[in-house]
């Protein structure tokens, strides 16, 4: 609906941007000329009017109360939070120190154990009788390292 | 605290720049001043995007406050009020985006009907005749309602508007005759 119905009507554009005082002179002198003696236009033109005025009651809401002390008491709290941020934190690292003592355990206790299936590694373990039956070779399988082939007597 | 601003300038009311120049340099009380003065319009503005009271004093406030942490962002030449219009239009389109959904709710008494005097179905029928512009608005897109409202609640000028919503004045005057049709077209089928 940006036309109304007549050929040479101005658009519903040009009709508010009257009501609006959006108009260079020479065409709020024609828009309001043709206006007057176009009753389509000038329908249009009282219910653009019309509307301006229907919606003045919106600008009665109102807050209510002052929002000021409630914005700077959360600006306060933001600006606290964000130097907070900014602090250094050199007890931070000990927050690591569990997690990396867990992993420096675990990889000792994999190279110590790939060192004993090697076999070779200068590793020298007194194995108990009793733990035969978990050597790493099965009866019959291929050795691992030289001294589990040939031991020593 | 707006005598305290005023303080500052030896009796003189500060103008938007001043306070917002002030606030740049992180001056509470100048923005205070900013936040008085327009607290009511930048909450109404997103209460007639939202259709919620609750959620627009929310909102409201969350614009008060981007405005000052942004504040490092605005020029003296730009308009303080089309820049803080900014924000809350990016606020309330935010919300809305959201929220996917808006529900109508019916008006409060925030709305000036006319008083005791004018009779009661005086009051019904104005009262009536804004929940139907309120339902018109509604059934507007976002980016033509709030158009509309800039216009015809904040009474910006089309350059204004522009700068505000980061668009041509072409296209502000098309969207504004767009979005008066389409509000009196709906108000009268429904009144018809």
């Amino acid at each position: 609906m940006t036309s109304s119905t007549q050929p040479d009507c101005p658009r519903t554009e040009q009709l508010a941007a009257l009501i609006d005082d959006e108009l260079a002179p020479d065409a709020r002198e024609q828009v309001t000329s043709h206006a007057a003696a176009c009753p389509l236009c000038g329908a249009m033109l009282r219910d653009l009017a019309g509307l301006h005025a229907a919606l003045q009651p919106f600008t009665a809401a109102r807050v209510g109360f002052d929002l000021a002390p409630l914005v700077e008491q959360r600006l306060a709290a933001s600006g606290q939070r964000q130097q907070r941020g900014r602090e250094p934190r050199w007890w931070q690292g000990w927050r690591l120190a569990p997690s990396g003592l867990t992993a420096a355990g675990m990889l000792t206790v994999g190279v110590y154990l790939g060192a004993l299936l090697a076999g070779g590694a200068g590793v020298a373990v007194a194995r108990p009788a009793a733990m035969a039956v978990f050597d790493p070779i099965p009866p019959g399988g291929i050795c691992v390292g030289l001294q589990s082939c040939y031991p020593q007597r | 605290m707006q005598r305290q601003a005023r303080g500052i300038c030896m009796g003189q009311e500060l103008t938007d720049r001043e306070c917002a120049l002030l606030s740049q340099q992180g001056d509470h009380a100048a923005y205070s001043v900013l936040v008085r003065r327009y607290q009511d319009r930048i909450y109404r503005f997103i209460l007639r995007m939202v259709c919620s009271r609750d959620e627009a004093l929310e909102l409201a406030q969350d614009v008060l406050i981007k405005a000052f942490q942004a504040m490092s962002g605005w020029r003296p030449e730009a308009e303080f009020r089309t820049w803080l219009f900014r924000i809350a239009s990016n606020t309330a389109t935010d919300a809305l985006r959201r929220r996917k959904v808006v529900e109508f709710v019916a008006l409060d008494e925030d709305y000036d009907v006319p008083g005791e005097g004018a009779g009661p179905e005086a009051q019904l029928a104005a009262k009536q005749q804004l929940i139907a512009l309120q339902a018109a608005l509604d059934r507007l897109p976002p980016d033509h309602r709030e158009i509309l409202l800039l216009r015809e609640v904040e009474d910006m000028s089309y350059n204004e508007i522009g700068t505000t919503l980061g668009i041509t004045e072409g296209t502000v005057k098309s969207r504004l005759a767009r979005a008066r049709a389409a509000v009196i077209d709906h108000y009268r089928r429904k009144n018809a």
